[in-house]
C-alpha cells in the first residue's frame, strides 16, 4: 500500500470513501433489508429465503470488499462493488414509488465511484476524472429536481434541521420556497462540473453540501441510523477528490497535460 | 516479475477474503418465514365491468360516519347518468320504490390502458346508526341491492377492522377479504375498515386498481352488506391521480388526512406518510388532537412506520410520535412492513407504561416478510410473519386490538384501558 501523501489526497479520499460505502450498504442491508430483497421476492416470485440469502451473501461479500478496496494492488474487488451498486441501484429504480426515474442518477456517484477508482488505480487519470465529475454531476442534478419537486423527506429534513439548529418552526411553504432555492443551486453546479473548466471552489462547495446532507440523516433520525448517513459518503467525497485532483494538477482548465498518478508504485 | 507476484497474491487474497464473505452470508442468512401463496384461485372473476352496468362497488367514510358516505362503482363507458337510490327500508332493488336517492358525479380514470369510469354518489344527511338499503343505477342498468350501516352517535359500543398492503399476491387478497367477509357475516357489530394504504403494486396503474376493485367486492356479505372504507394513502399509491378517484378524494386533493369521529369518544386520525409529515400535517394534527383531547379513546393511521419491524422508521417518528405522546394516543396503526406486529407501550423512546402503543404492518394480501423481532420496542410486544387483519372493539371499558390471521386465528390481542383525561 503507498502511503498519504499530499499529491495522492483524492485517491485515498476516494479509497477510503470506497470502502466506507461497502460497509454502509452491507450493514444497511443487515439491518433493515435492501431493494434487491423486495425487488426479486415481492416483484420477480423469487422465495423469501432465496433473496435473503442473496442479500446476506452480498452483504458479507461488501465487508470483505471493505478493507481490499484500501489496497491498490486488489482493485478487481472494486469492479464487485461497482456491480452489486449498480444492481441495487436498478433494483431501487424498479421498486422505487417517489420519482425513482431519477434514482440511477441520483445515485451515479455511489455507484461510479469504485469504477472511477478503478479507473484512477490503473493510471487512467483522466477517465477517473471524467467517471468523478459525471456521477458527481448526476447526483447533484437528479437531487437538484428532487428539491423542485418538493421531495418530501426533503421538506421533512429542512423542518427538523431549523428546529435542532435555530430552535424556528418553518411553515410548509416557506421550506417549499427554500427548496426551490436549494435544488436550483444543485442544478447550477452540477451544470458547472460537467463544462470543460476545473472550478475548485465549486468542487470544495459540493463536498461541503454533499458532507452535509448525508450528516443530515444522522441529526435527523439520530445516531440508529448511521448507514443512511454513510451510505451517502460519496456525495461529498467524489467532490473532495475532485478538489484534490484538480489542486495536484494546479491548472484552472481540462487543456493541461494528462498528469501521471503518483500513488501507485 | 515480482510485481507479477504481487499483483497474483492481491487476486487470490481478494478473491478468498471476497468468496469467504459470500459463503458466510449465504450460510448464516435468516431463514425466510415469509407466508407461502395460499389458496391458489384463478376462477374468481367478480362482476364484469361492461357497459353501463355498476361494478367495483366500494363505500367510503371520511369525517362523519354517523351522517355521511360516499357510495362509488365503475362502469365501462360513460354513463349519461348515474344515480344511488336508497331507503332506511330493503325495497328488494324495485329501482323505483327507493325513497332516496342521490347522484354521481362522473369522470374517467387517469390510465393509459383500461378506460372506464367512476361513479361517486355523495350522501349526506343520514341517520345515525341506521342501515341505508340502496341500488346503484347508470343508465337504467341497475345492481342488486345493498346495504350498509352509518356510524353511531353518543357513547357508542362497536367494532371495525384495520389493515394494510393489500398488494401483489392476488390470491392472498382474496383470502384476506374472504376473511374480512366471515368475520363481518359473524360479528354485525363491525362497522368499517380502515386501510392502512399499499392497496395495488403500482397505484398509478388503473390495471392494478382494476383487480383490486374487483377483489374488493368479496368482502361483500352474502346478504349484500357493504363494509365502509377508510382510506389512507400508502407508498405504492404515490401521489397519482387514481387513489382520489376510486376513494372521492378522502381528506383534501394532495394531502389525504383527515379525521374520523365515530361516535362521541372514538376518534381515528388517518395521516399521509407520502407528503411531508412535519410541515401543515403536524399543524393538523396537533390541531385535531387538542381539539379532541377529552375524547376516550385515540387512535392514527398511516402507512410507513414509526417503529418498523422490518425496515427503517418514517418521518412518523420525528414529527408525529412527539404528539401522540403529548396527547396520550392509545394505538397507532401502521402498515408497510408486511409483517405483524405489535410493540411495547412506547414513550420517549423507552418502554413505558403509560406510552403508545404501534400495531399492524400490513397484512391484507401482500407476501409476508421476515420480522425483525430483535428490535428493542418488541421487548413487551410480539412478531410473527402471517396475513393478518386487526379487529377492534371499543367499549367504554376498554379498547381491544385483536389481529386475526388468514385462517381465522386469533395470533394476537391488546388491551387497552381508557386514560385519565
Ligand atoms: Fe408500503
Amino acid at each position: 500500500m503507498s502511503s498519504f501523501t499530499a499529491d495522492n489526497a483524492g485517491h485515498w479520499t476516494l479509497r477510503t470513501a470506497v470502502a466506507l460505502t461497502c460497509v454502509a450498504v452491507a450493514s444497511r442491508m443487515l439491518m433493515f433489508g435492501g431493494p434487491v430483497l423486495s425487488w426479486l421476492w415481492l416483484s420477480l416470485g423469487w422465495s423469501e429465503q432465496a433473496a435473503l440469502r442473496l442479500e446476506h451473501a452480498a452483504a458479507f461479500g461488501l465487508l470483505a470488499c471493505a478493507p481490499l478496496a484500501l489496497w491498490q494492488k486488489a482493485w478487481p474487488s472494486l469492479i464487485l462493488v461497482a456491480g452489486w451498486l449498480l444492481f441495487a441501484t436498478l433494483a431501487e429504480t424498479v421498486i422505487g414509488t417517489w420519482h425513482s426515474e431519477l434514482t440511477p442518477g441520483a445515485l451515479a456517484a455511489r455507484w461510479l465511484a469504485p469504477v472511477a477508482l478503478v479507473a484512477l488505480t490503473l493510471q487512467r487519470e483522466r477517465t477517473g476524472e471524467w467517471l468523478l465529475r459525471i456521477g458527481i454531476a448526476a447526483t447533484f442534478f437528479c437531487h437538484g429536481l428532487e428539491a423542485l419537486f418538493h421531495n418530501p423527506q426533503f421538506i421533512d429534513y429542512v423542518i427538523r434541521g431549523g428546529a435542532i439548529l435555530m430552535g424556528a418552526r418553518f411553515g410548509e411553504h416557506a421550506v417549499k420556497n427554500m427548496l426551490v432555492f436549494i435544488g436550483a443551486l444543485d442544478v447550477m453546479v452540477a451544470v458547472a462540473t460537467i463544462v470543460p473548466h476545473r472550478w475548485r471552489a465549486v468542487a470544495l462547495w459540493m463536498a461541503f453540501w454533499g458532507f452535509l446532507t448525508a450528516a443530515a440523516r444522522i441529526l435527523y433520525m439520530g445516531w440508529g441510523n448511521w448507514p443512511e448517513s454513510l451510505i451517502r459518503v460519496t456525495n461529498g467525497a467524489v467532490p473532495l477528490t475532485l478538489f484534490f485532483m484538480w489542486s495536484k494538477f494546479g491548472v484552472r482548465n481540462d487543456d493541461s497535460p494528462e498528469p501521471t498518478d503518483e500513488a501507485t508504485e | 516479475m515480482k510485481r507479477l507476484n504481487n499483483h497474483r497474491v492481491a487476486l487470490l487474497v481478494t478473491a478468498v477474503l471476497v468468496g469467504t464473505g459470500v459463503l458466510v452470508g449465504a450460510l448464516t442468512a435468516p431463514p425466510g418465514l415469509g407466508a407461502a401463496d395460499r389458496n391458489p384461485d384463478g376462477s374468481y372473476v367478480g362482476t364484469k365491468v361492461e357497459g353501463t352496468t355498476p361494478a367495483q362497488w366500494r363505500l367510503t367514510w371520511e369525517e362523519d360516519p354517523a351522517h355521511a358516505a360516499t357510495i362509488s362503482w365503475t362502469t365501462a363507458v360513460e354513463p349519461k347518468k348515474s344515480t344511488l337510490v336508497y331507503d332506511t327500508e330493503a325495497r328488494r332493488g324495485d329501482v323505483t320504490g327507493y325513497r332516496l336517492h342521490a347522484d354521481a358525479t362522473i369522470g374517467q380514470y387517469t390510465d393509459d390502458e383500461v378506460h372506464t369510469w367512476y361513479n361517486h354518489a355523495e350522501l349526506t344527511g343520514l341517520k345515525p346508526d341506521t342501515t341505508y338499503w340502496f341500488v346503484m343505477v347508470s343508465d337504467g342498468a341497475a345492481s342488486r341491492e345493498f346495504h350498509f350501516v352509518t356510524g353511531p352517535e353518543g357513547d357508542a359500543d362497536f367494532k371495525l377492522l384495520y389493515g394494510g398492503d393489500s398488494r401483489s399476491d392476488r390470491d392472498a387478497r382474496r383470502t384476506m377479504n374472504r376473511r374480512m367477509r366471515a368475520l363481518l357475516e359473524e360479528d354485525p357489530e363491525i362497522l368499517a375498515l380502515a386501510h392502512g394504504g399499499d392497496y395495488v403494486a403500482n397505484g398509478e396503474e388503473m390495471e392494478d386498481w382494476d383487480e383490486w376493485l374487483t377483489d374488493h367486492e368479496l368482502t361483500v356479505t352474502e346478504d349484500g352488506r357493504m363494509l365502509p372504507l377508510i382510506p389512507a394513502r400508502g407508498n405504492h399509491e404515490a401521489s397519482g391521480p387514481l387513489f382520489d378517484q376510486i376513494f372521492n378524494t378522502p381528506g383534501k386533493k394532495g394531502g389525504n388526512f383527515y379525521r374520523t369521529r365515530i361516535g362521541e369518544q372514538f376518534l381515528l386520525v388517518t395521516l399521509n406518510s407520502n407528503i411531508s409529515a412535519g410541515g401543515d400535517q403536524a399543524d393538523f394534527l396537533e390541531t385535531v388532537l387538542s381539539d379532541n383531547e377529552k375524547v376516550r379513546w385515540q387512535c392514527a393511521n398511516y402507512h410507513r412506520p414509526a417503529y418498523p419491524a422490518v425496515k427503517s422508521p418514517g418521518s412518523a417518528l420525528e414529527h408525529w410520535v412527539p404528539l401522540f405522546e403529548k396527547y396520550n394516543l392509545d394505538v397507532a396503526f401502521e402498515s408497510d412492513g408486511h409483517t405483524l406486529k405489535r410493540t411495547c407501550r412506547i414513550r420517549n423512546g423507552k418502554r413505558a407504561d403509560d406510552g403508545v402503543v404501534y400495531i399492524g404492518e400490513g397484512g391484507l394480501g401482500v407476501k409476508q416478510r421476515t420480522p425483525k423481532d430483535d428490535r428493542w420496542y418488541f421487548n413487551g410486544g410480539m412478531t410473527a410473519s402471517t396475513l393478518h387483519v386487526q379487529k377492534l372493539t371499543i367499549t367504554k371499558d376498554s379498547l381491544t386490538v385483536e389481529s386475526v390471521t388468514d385462517t381465522g386465528k386469533v395470533y394476537d390481542s391488546y388491551e387497552a384501558r381508557p386514560r385519565k383525561r
